[in-house]
């Protein structure tokens, strides 16, 4: 992604941050701002920002591993400020996203939000006296897929990796070479992006490129989210992130028998945590998932077809 | 020249009366605006979950919503200025230190909280706003006749004096 874009993409976020927080951060160099994936607020704690998975204090003038007598402080006033920014002074607009845990911001950014859960009835109400907010950087990265679509010739795809690991980035990537007609013509990818954080749509439009034949759906439960799409749209590709439950495998499973090629991500550690996640290993018993990309820290990962996974094989009887 | 100055002068209370009324008439049209507008961000907030800017904008279509006051109020709001200045320094409606301390406690909660919470929030506001916009009705229809009765006697009686 271009310099410029990432520099503008990290100054787009410090908006939503108290004026010293923001004078503070806006005067790091360049290349920190390029590489922060994320700024976190934490009441009476210093401000810190993450790079490369690690943590890193910010002081005056740049950052460091730990904290010194410099390093700036977030306070409870700073933190009610910014969650008041991130909600545009209209909490109850957000309560939904609040429930469960984030907002979702212009541009593809998302601020998790850590606070005091409010219960009725064993439904999260919502969330207040927040105690940290996490400023997650959205970064585009065009062609980041290439490797994996360069193998690719049909049938569903699995992501795999630890967070931060680069999973959406692909997710989004895969979606947009298959709907621009990179990969044998323009693909009808219909996108279940519950969170907002795969297309990033605003008033209606993707933040990110999307490609010229992708379809978003938004603000719906992504088992929910599936079925809308299967019946209403026709897709030849649906992609959601983050599998979760077990609704969504059966989701899955319908698509499957449809036709219709699923691209979707996981939390998984290694190849060997394919079949201990229960969800995951439902998943693939579908016969759904053709390919499995595993991603590690440093934006790495290894693409393999899962007919060539024998311990898959012989744990799953896919074949 | 004598003349001149007596009538001057004799009109003073009269200016004083009619002064009073109307800062009273203003004051009771504000408050029942007032809580007009409170009932509709009430509305916006529980049918549509309209972010606050967004119902500010909307609320431009009504010219009772887009008067110089509710201009003012809006854009110190959208700009983070400080409510309480700005209303004291008022000039075209002369609010009461209550008053202000009231309309400012509105805005300055409005959005705050949870859908339930703001709808609560706004209707204690519209029967606040109300019942003062009441009294301020009564205040009109009996202080203003008196008001004006006054000062046109005290306008008589300057000018017989001075005569």
């Amino acid at each position: 992604m271009d310099k410029k874009i990432l520099i503008e993409r990290f100054n787009s976020l410090l908006d939503y941050l108290p004026v010293n927080l923001k004078k503070m951060l806006f005067e790091l160099n360049d290349e920190l701002k390029i590489s922060v994936q994320e700024i976190r607020l934490r009441a009476g704690r210093p401000l810190t920002v993450t790079m490369g998975g690690s943590q890193f204090f910010v002081c005056r003038g740049g950052t460091y591993m730990l904290p010194r007598a410099d390093s700036v402080y977030v306070t409870a006033a700073d933190l009610n400020d910014c969650f008041l920014k991130l909600c545009k002074h209209s909490v109850y607009s957000h309560n939904s996203e609040l429930c469960e845990g984030y907002i979702s911001l212009a541009g593809g950014h998302r601020a998790g939000v850590c606070g005091k859960v409010v219960e009725r009835g064993g439904k999260i109400e919502t969330i207040r006296d927040i105690s940290s907010i996490n400023l997650r950087i959205a970064k585009e990265i065009p062609h980041s897929a290439d490797e994996i679509l360069k193998h690719y010739n049909g049938g569903g795809i699995l992501i795999c990796g630890g967070p931060g690991t680069g999973k959406t980035t692909l997710l989004r990537d895969i979606c947009r070479q298959l709907a621009s007609g990179r990969v044998g013509g323009y693909k009808k990818v219909a996108v279940v992006d519950s969170r907002g954080e795969i297309a990033a749509v605003s008033d209606g439009i993707p933040n990110t490129d999307m490609g010229s034949t992708a379809d978003i759906i938004t603000g719906v439960q992504k088992a929910k989210g599936i079925e809308m799409a299967l019946r209403t749209l026709f897709p030849d590709v649906i992609a959601f992130d983050e599998l979760g439950d077990m609704n969504e495998v059966s989701a899955v499973t319908q698509c499957f028998n449809s036709g219709v090629t699923i691209i979707t991500t996981a939390h998984i550690g290694s190849m060997e945590d394919l079949i201990k996640r229960s969800t995951v290993s439902a998943l693939l018993k579908t016969g759904a998932i053709e390919w499995v990309v595993m991603c590690h820290k440093g934006f790495n990962f290894r693409i393999e077809n899962i007919n060539q996974l024998d311990f898959l094989k012989k744990e799953l009887a896919v074949i | 020249m004598r003349i001149v100055g007596i009538l001057l002068l004799s009109f003073t209370p009269l200016l004083f009366g009619l002064d009073y009324r109307s800062s009273l008439k203003k004051r009771r049209d504000l408050f029942l605006n007032l809580k007009d507008f409170v009932v509709f961000v009430k509305e916006q907030i529980r049918f549509c979950g309209r972010e606050r800017n967004e119902i500010f904008a909307l609320s431009d279509i009504n010219p009772k919503f887009n008067d110089s006051f509710f201009k003012t109020l809006k854009k110190s709001i959208k700009n983070g200025e400080s409510l309480t200045k700005i209303l004291e320094n008022y000039n075209d409606i002369r609010l009461k230190s209550k008053e202000i301390a009231y309309i400012c406690a509105f805005f300055t909660e409005l959005g705050k909280t949870d859908t339930e919470g703001q709808i609560n929030h706004c209707d204690y506001y519209i029967n606040l706003f109300s019942k003062i916009g009441e009294n301020l009705s009564n205040s009109y229809i009996t202080k203003s006749r008196l008001s004006l009765g006054l000062s046109i006697s005290l306008m008589a009686a300057m000018f017989i004096i001075m005569i």
